[in-house]
């Protein structure tokens, strides 16, 4: 009999208490205030990426890919390949292939020569690759 | 003596709305004004951050396609730049053959010994379409119009204003991943001076062999350019000494290397 009464005492307790635990939900106002807030930080966050994103944008118009290829792969008696040394040797050296009509062996991401990517290079934007 | 009071009035007066103006104009909230005033602004901030938002994702997944259309190839510098050996190389100006170095496909070196890796883009698949566009593209402005016309659809409820705040939050977290992610490897990759040396034409250049009986030609190849009197032909991009992007890069970033 003690512990019915002391569990119905408890559920009581817990009932009473209940309603005053439940947060009351917020009002408009302090909802558009909470979003404000929130609104606030993510346009200083929008802001701190401009300038990493920018950096991408800048590295990838101003980069370009020039075709590559490797003349005289092979070393063998009769094989193709650039004299090397001092006994006749042949070996392969890396090419530009930008002229041809051929595949190149491969395309290296590379900058032009007279235009680091801090200097705007990206003022001709539109302007196709025509080296490759 | 009247003119200068009046003056000085007419800027006292005006003084109060321009600091107001001036000091509040950093927040796009307004000063006062109703639930539905303050909600109109938030769903302009909104709008906003997404256009913005949606631009920079356009770039990030253009990062993240053409990063996986690259792999390294390693290639090392044969020859001694002070031309006491390597490469057979003949001006054709009197001087007689000579030795040059030259860049080659390093087939030999074990992984991370070559001296550099030079990037080469795919092209099969998807990398066709992913490769670099010097010059830039429009597309992001198309990204923005896209957006603009999407966003008029969406909910302008506080709630749909609440879920579309929290959707931005998210992007912005990956915004920050991605541009975290180039700033490693653009920090690793170094500029190679390069330049084309002999005629393309064949009247000079590296001695080289055809395959089978035919004689000897003079063909162009490329070589580390070490000169101090002209820009390369190309910066050509690459890890040096066993960079690698997240493991520690000995060279300061974009460093040209001579």
């Amino acid at each position: 009999m003690r512990a019915l009464l002391t569990t119905v005492i408890a559920c009581a307790a817990v009932l009473l208490a209940a309603p005053q635990a439940i947060a009351e939900p917020a009002s408009i106002p302090d909802r558009i205030e909470e979003v404000q807030q929130e609104l606030d930080s993510l346009i200083e966050d929008v802001e701190d990426l401009k300038e990493p994103v920018n950096e991408f944008e800048l590295f990838e118009e101003c980069m370009y890919l020039i075709g590559v290829s490797e003349p005289g792969r092979g070393g063998a008696p009769l094989g193709s390949g650039f004299g090397f040394g001092t006994h006749g040797a042949k070996r392969s050296a890396l090419a530009l292939d930008v002229r041809g009509f051929g595949t190149p062996a491969y395309q290296f991401l590379a900058f032009p020569g007279e235009e680091p990517p801090s200097i705007e290079c990206n003022e001709d934007a539109g302007q196709e690759d025509i080296d490759d | 003596m009247r003119r200068a009071l009046a003056a000085a009035l007419v800027a006292l007066a005006i003084a109060p709305a321009a600091a107001r103006a001036g000091g509040d104009e950093a927040s796009p909230w307004p000063d006062s004004g109703s639930a539905a005033a303050q909600l109109d602004a938030v769903r302009t901030v909104v709008r906003d951050l997404e256009r913005e938002v949606a631009q920079m994702r356009w770039s990030a997944t253009r990062y993240a396609d053409w990063e996986a259309c690259l792999h390294g190839v390693p290639v090392s510098e044969y020859g001694d730049p002070d031309r006491q050996f390597g490469y057979l190389y003949d001006e054709r100006d009197g001087t007689g053959v000579g030795r040059m170095p030259a860049l080659a496909v390093d087939h030999t070196s074990r992984p991370r010994r070559e001296d550099y890796l030079f990037l080469d883009f795919a092209r099969d698949g998807s990398c066709r379409s992913n490769a670099p566009m010097p010059g830039g593209t429009a597309e992001p402005a198309s990204v923005g119009r896209a957006l603009a016309t999407a966003a008029r659809a969406r909910p302008n409820t506080l709630r749909g204003l609440e879920r579309r705040v929290v959707r931005l939050k998210r992007a912005a977290v990956r915004l920050e991943a991605a541009s975290e992610r180039f700033d490693a490897w653009e920090s690793c990759v170094s500029w190679v001076p390069v330049t084309e040396y002999g005629d393309p034409d064949g009247g000079f250049g590296y001695l080289f062999w055809p395959a089978g009986p035919a004689a000897q030609v003079y063909r162009s190849a490329l070589a580390v350019d070490r000169s101090d009197w002209d820009d390369p032909d190309y910066f050509f991009l690459a890890f040096v000494g066993g960079d690698r992007p997240g493991r520690g890069c000995q060279d300061e970033p974009g460093e040209a290397v001579d």
